[in-house]
């Protein structure tokens, strides 16, 4: 295994795609009390003005997943997230022209891999993002469809926030034909969508460290405002942590997947399942922080939990990561092994 | 954001490379596990032979141990130590502490003091902690009585790591006990020679003894002594901190690196348990996940608050201990079994390890100190 150095400071271009997506959102995505109740409705208004940026689909990983942090922390709906996290990267290793499309604001949709592929994810077959997709890329082995899709149904899920959909296709819905994809790409692109989605944990994770921060600056009992007592302190500080270090292994990833090698899939592992825990456990301790009004339904902490929680479950869950790295550890040692050996009879 | 590649800082690294090959002494390699009782020879002239060559502390400036090595080359360093674990000196207090403490508030005369401190011809010690002011420093009681060429030092230091090898010590002290501490406390170089200093080394739980208690009766020292102003101490105090929780997550970080790649090495040759290489790569998320938070700290290294350096160093010793933990745990016989254990995977450097979640403030005042930065004007979070 490798530790590389990486080099962790935003770019100028990073630094502005932050600021200005976030200023964005905060204008045009003020969330009014049940936007959950459409997202679809609300995907589309809110599409009109984010299909600009669909742009980044061809920058470099990092500034993406600058982009999809912000996504998870604004709890945006599917369509951007699903275009530009899991369809743009796939589209880019198999349709010059659909990628281009894309890029240029003029086509969304999703991606998802077909059960009976020997992996069974999503979930029950109901893609993140597919409500709306004017192309669904769905694999199958080692084949990509490019389909339009025909009749979507609306699945249920926990995710508010985001709406599941499960396509239906019919012959003659392909947008153009089959594709083939070797298994190096196949891997990279699972690497860049887990890495995406992980993004979406890690803002999510960082949005509940703010909620449950400034809940306990203001809260006052005790004759005193909750955040002065060194027992709540020390949990916000856990929040932070592991906030921290999800978006510190988001970054790394996608710094590890832009430049390539054996090491990037390792990192791509690790950065969905710290994201997918930080998100969780983050969930769990601003519920407990702001006490039952965390648990009514106006509070936004189960929004990011139910986020989090569907996030964890697509493109591999974090005990299908787990099982994975320990494969790339065992090999990556065994290279090692063969290595030293050669060393010693060379 | 983006990976160093191999055209990064090539030069840089190249003599890196080429130097450590040549000149890096094998008891330097290896990872957490500090085995070195003491301060011995070779850990001296190594640091010495560092400081010469300006790889002690490649950002500083040629002559200061370093190369005026800018922000990629320095992450290119941190890679190529923890690559190979090395150890660059077995005691922190001086080049960590003491030599940017000095260099930041000191006279000129005692900036003649740096070059020997981070070099490590002069062994420093560090007097905060006293037996009723450990987390709390602002509860210390050593006292500074002006008298007419200078102060005298009254009072009783402890837990003092390097005391009995110490040249210096850097001392905090009252020199007003009608104040509060905040603005009643001054630092001073007290020779640890001077009449009336006497030091009685304290048995760890390693078995050694690397630090001490330390007792000021009646000790004399000249006003030149004086670091900073009378009242300063305070102030001298939260940089001080500041320099070593940003140093020590750095040294621990190459060393958290190293350490991993034994364990994953130890376990591959004895043949993975499946049980084993599921917690192995459990282990990997979280090294994995520290080392780019270490990382992303380097990006904000001129950061001047507490709160980033506090989150790194609670991250890096907490997670070393958990990582010794299992290599103790998964390593018999040779993790358990006394003097013959792996000086990397055994016994004694899991224990060195726990020793790391308490010096420079334990966990839980870093953790306040952490706090301190989410949640502004909190009292309890001093130190």
């Amino acid at each position: 295994v490798r530790f590389a150095a990486a080099d962790l400071a935003l770019t100028d271009d990073e630094d502005v795609v932050a600021r200005e997506l976030d200023r964005l959102l905060d204008e045009v995505w003020a969330r009014g009390p049940g936007a959950e109740d459409d997202p679809a409705l609300a995907q589309d208004e809110l599409w009109t003005r984010l299909r600009g940026w669909t742009s980044l689909a061809e920058r470099p990983l990092p500034e993406q997943c600058v982009a999809l942090e912000l996504i998870g922390a604004h709890l945006v709906p599917a369509t951007f997230p699903a275009t530009v996290g899991l369809l743009a990267p796939l589209l880019r290793l198999v349709s010059t022209q659909l990628f281009a499309a894309l890029v240029d604001g003029r086509l969304r949709g999703t991606a998802g891999v077909l059960e009976g592929s020997g992996r069974s994810w999503p979930p029950g077959g109901a893609l993140l993002g597919a409500e709306g997709a004017e192309v669904v890329a769905l694999v199958e082995g080692t084949t990509v469809h490019l389909v339009v899709p025909g009749v979507v149904e609306r699945a249920a899920s926990a995710d508010l926030t985001r709406s599941f959909g499960r396509v239906t296709v019919a012959s003659g819905d392909a947008l153009e034909p089959p594709r083939h994809l070797d298994e190096a790409h196949l891997e990279h692109w699972l690497a860049c969508a887990a890495v995406a989605l992980a993004a979406d944990m890690a803002g999510g994770a960082r949005a509940l460290c703010g909620l449950a921060v400034g809940h306990a600056a203001q809260r006052v009992q005790f004759g005193r405002p909750i955040g002065t007592f060194q027992a709540v302190q020390h949990r916000l500080v856990a929040m932070t942590m592991l906030a921290q270090r999800a978006a510190a292994a988001v970054q790394y990833a996608a710094a590890a997947l832009e430049a390539g090698g054996p090491h990037a899939t390792a990192a791509a592992h690790v950065a969905k399942g710290v994201a997918a825990q930080a998100v969780a456990r983050c969930g769990r301790d601003a519920l407990q922080l702001h006490g039952a009004t965390g648990y009514t339904w106006d509070n936004d902490v189960h929004r990011y939990l139910r986020r989090g929680y569907a996030s964890d479950a697509a493109f591999g869950d974090r005990h299908w990561h787990r099982a994975r790295l320990v494969q790339r550890i065992v090999e990556a040692e065994a290279h090692e092994e063969d290595q030293e050996r050669s060393a010693r009879h060379g | 954001v983006r990976l160093l590649g191999p055209t990064d800082a090539w030069a840089f690294r190249d003599e890196l490379r080429a130097f450590l090959d040549e000149r890096c002494p094998p008891e330097a390699l290896g990872g957490l596990g500090r085995a070195a009782v003491g301060i011995p020879a070779w850990a001296r002239s190594w640091q010495a032979e560092l400081f010469d060559a300006g790889w002690l502390l490649p950002e500083n400036p040629r002559g200061l141990g370093g190369r005026d090595a800018s922000a990629t080359e320095l992450l290119a360093y941190t890679e190529e130590l923890a690559a190979r674990g090395v150890l660059r000196s077995v005691h922190y207090p001086g080049y960590g502490i003491v030599g940017p403490t000095l260099t930041e508030f000191g006279s000129a005369e005692q900036h003649q003091l740096v070059g020997p401190a981070l070099r490590g011809d002069d062994i420093w010690c560090v007097g905060m902690s006293e037996p009723d002011a450990g987390s709390d420093l602002a509860a210390l009681r050593t006292r500074a009585r002006p008298v007419r060429d200078g102060f005298v030092i009254e009072g009783q230091k402890v837990w003092t790591s390097f005391a009995p090898w110490a040249r210096f010590c850097l001392c905090y002290a009252r020199t007003n006990m009608a104040t509060p501490a905040r603005s009643a406390m001054s630092v001073f170089i007290v020779d640890m020679a001077s009449p009336g200093v006497e030091v009685r080394p304290l048995r760890q739980v390693t078995g050694t003894a690397e630090f001490a208690e330390v007792t000021f009766d009646g000790v004399e020292v000249p006003a030149a002594a004086l670091v900073g102003g009378e009242g300063e101490g305070w102030r001298i105090a939260l940089a001080a901190l500041t320099f070593e929780r940003r140093g020590l997550w750095l040294e621990w970080l190459s060393g958290l690196v190293c350490a991993y790649r034994a364990l994953l090495g130890r376990e591959r040759t004895r043949g993975w348990r499946p049980a084993v290489a599921d917690e192995l790569a459990a282990l990997y998320e979280e090294v994995l996940s520290v080392f780019a938070l270490g990382m992303a700290g380097f990006a904000r290294r001129g950061d001047p608050g507490l709160g980033p350096h506090s989150l790194l160093k609670l991250a890096v010793s907490e997670l070393a201990v958990d990582l010794m933990e299992l290599a103790v745990r998964t390593g018999y016989p040779t993790s358990l079994s006394g003097p013959d254990d792996d000086p990397v995977l055994g016994l004694e450097a899991l224990l060195r390890s726990l020793g790391d979640t308490i010096g420079g403030g334990t966990a839980d005042m870093q953790r306040n100190a952490i706090a301190a930065r989410l949640l502004p004007r909190d009292p309890t979070a001093a130190r």
